[in-house]
């Protein structure tokens, strides 16, 4: 798994990094469209970090916000799609694995990439963290491995949740 | 029967008859039978009786004539004239020296009742006349008295217009130097009225030309507004084109993302495509950051291009304004030039009035001058009247005295003539009233 490329996204002070081969692509979306807002029992918490769907050649994609959902930073009101500074078009990574599929909103936040090559002259660690699957470089940069299989059921059971 | 025998005769008569009787009583005596010794007395008293009979007898009729004369003698001499025929000389039978006397007293009365007619008819008429003159005198004296008041007031009124007229000369002469001041006031006045206008003129020249170049400026203002407004519609393109810009890089980098992410699933082959990809992105950032220093140097030139357009406009606000002003300056240094021509034009009129004002004070001084003589004249020649008047007045006054005299005079004549009775019942023929003054009476016939 940290042999293979990973695409980095800084968030405020945290790096966060996802296999490259997971990603299908980056889009740039104009707007998101919203899910429709079922009645939601005590039991099911509100997906507060699912910015929304989009369409990708002919596939709905569900987008979330990582910072949201890691509570890093504060949760987006219903009726707020996003960061204040955020507008125009949004960018959105798309993960897909065989038929699912799952959009990271990346919104104006740096991306870039960290070769394998590179990789492998950093540690890594394991975290058990939600969602984090271990923690590269940890005395230095400090970039979070994202398990991006576990928010995508994690999204699965929000939007079908009864 | 008129005889006319002598006084002298009848006293003859008289005495022969005594003598007579004298002579023949002693006869008549003896013839009596008488006693001797009475009859010489007897005789003697015969012829004293008869001798005072007759003497008697004509003494009474002389005498009576005479007292009759003395009586009308009387009456003349209290004069009373009114016997109508005198002495009654029909009356007697024997006329003597008496009634001569009676018929020449008679004349005389007849021809004194004529004189003292006459002389009431003329002292009448000299009352008259003196009256008349009296009062021809009195109004005469009252005109001389009004003139010579009249010519009293026309001396002095002459005194006071000499007066005025001195005066009225004093101010003329006032007047002229005034008028020659005011002469040589118009003068310097027309001169600087002149000045005034040629400096005036020169101010709208230079006005003139001022407001060229401020039109100019504002032309230039203007345009410059003009080049300005398009600089900033350019400037406003540029956001667009920068926007395609960083649309464009976006894109770019968005494709370099995916195709480093797409080289790099292919594993070692995709290396060098990844990293060539990598480059790409890289540049598109870069280009995204110029883009963005880009758009805040846009932005700054577009802040000063709009101060500059607000400038622009400000400065044609007050470049109007000042061609406003401008003008108005200009209007009124136009106005200024019509007036101060105006009054030079006005000065100049006023300059030949003051002159012909100058000539006709002169002219004036002049006339006050010979009425001022005129007038000393009329005084010395009113007082000239005034004398003659005066002694005039005093020649009335004498002819007054004269005519008072006259009418004395009169007075004293008829009260002497009225002593004279003329007719019975006449008490006075000038019967004269409170005053003294002779009346012109009727006379009672």
């Amino acid at each position: 798994m940290t042999e293979n490329d990973k695409l980095l996204v800084s968030l405020d002070n945290e790096t966060f990094a996802v296999d490259a081969d997971a990603v299908a692509a980056v889009v740039e979306t104009e707007r998101f469209f919203m899910l429709p807002m079922l009645k939601f029992p005590f039991s099911c918490p509100r997906p507060v970090f699912i910015k929304g769907v989009i369409t990708r050649r002919g596939d709905v994609v569900v987008v979330i916000d990582i910072g949201s959902l890691l509570g890093i930073t504060a949760s987006p009101d219903r009726f707020n799609q996003g960061q204040a500074h955020d507008t125009g078009p949004y960018r959105v990574a798309i993960m897909k694995k065989d038929a699912s599929s799952l959009g990271v909103y990346l919104g104006k936040k740096e991306l870039s990439f960290l070769w394998s090559e590179d990789l492998k002259s950093l540690e890594f660690e394991p975290s058990g963290e939600n969602y984090i699957q271990g923690l590269i470089d940890p005395s230095g940069r400090k970039i979070k491995l994202l398990d991006w299989q576990r928010i995508l059921e994690e999204t699965q059971k929000a939007v079908s949740c009864r | 029967m008129k005889i006319k025998v002598q006084i002298g005769y009848k006293f003859i008569l008289g005495f022969i008859g005594v003598v007579f009787t004298a002579a023949f009583a002693p006869a008549i005596v003896d013839a009596m039978n008488i006693v001797e010794w009475i009859k010489q007395p007897l005789s003697f008293l015969m012829a004293i009786l008869i001798g005072l009979i007759l003497g008697s007898i004509f003494t009474r009729s002389l005498t009576k004539d005479f007292r009759q004369l003395t009586s009308i003698a009387n009456d003349i001499s209290n004069g009373d004239l009114t016997r109508p025929n005198g002495i009654d000389v029909n009356s007697k039978i024997l006329q003597d020296e008496s009634t001569e006397l009676a018929l020449a007293l008679n004349a005389m009365l007849k021809n004194l009742k004529g004189l003292v007619n006459h002389i009431k008819d003329a002292a009448a008429n000299l009352a008259e006349a003196a009256g008349t003159l009296n009062t021809l005198m009195a109004k005469g004296h009252k005109t001389t008295e009004d003139v010579s008041t009249g010519t009293s007031k026309i001396f002095e009124g002459a005194l006071e217009q000499a007066g005025h007229v001195e005066n009225a000369s004093k101010t003329i002469k006032e007047m002229a130097k005034m008028s020659d001041d005011v002469s040589d006031k118009a003068t310097d006045m027309a001169a600087v009225a002149s000045q005034t206008k040629s400096r005036v003129q020169k101010a709208v020249a230079i006005s003139t030309s001022a407001l060229k170049k401020m039109e100019s400026i504002l032309q230039g203002v203007d345009s410059t507004k003009d080049m300005v407004v398009r600089l900033e519609e350019k400037i406003n393109n540029i956001p667009k084109i920068l926007d395609v810009i960083t649309h464009i890089s976006r894109q770019t980098d968005l494709l370099a993302l995916n195709a480093t992410i797409e080289a790099s699933k292919a594993g070692e082959h995709g290396r060098g495509f990844a990293i060539v990809a990598e480059e790409v992105r890289r540049f598109a950032d870069n280009t995204n950051r110029s883009v963005e220093d880009v758009a805040f140097i846009v932005k700054d030139v577009k802040a000063e291009v709009e101060r500059l357009v607000n400038a622009a406009a400000e400065s044609a606000m007050f470049t109007q304004g000042g061609r406003e002003d401008i003008n108005k300056v200009k209007g009124a240094l136009d106005e200024i030039t019509a007036f101060t021509s105006e009054v030079a034009d006005k000065g100049a009129v006023i300059l030949t009035l003051a002159q012909k004002q100058k000539e006709g004070a002169e002219e004036a001084v002049k006339l006050m001058e010979q009425i001022a003589h005129i007038a000393r004249e009329n005084v010395s020649t009113t007082e000239e009247v005034d004398t003659v008047v005066d002694n005039h007045r005093v020649s009335i006054e004498e002819v007054l005295a004269s005519a008072k005299k006259m009418s004395e005079l009169s007075h004293e004549l008829n009260q002497v003539v009225a002593r004279f009775k003329l007719e019975q019942g006449e008490l006075s023929l000038f019967p004269e009233n409170e005053a003294g003054e002779i009346m012109i009476a009727e006379k009672a016939v």
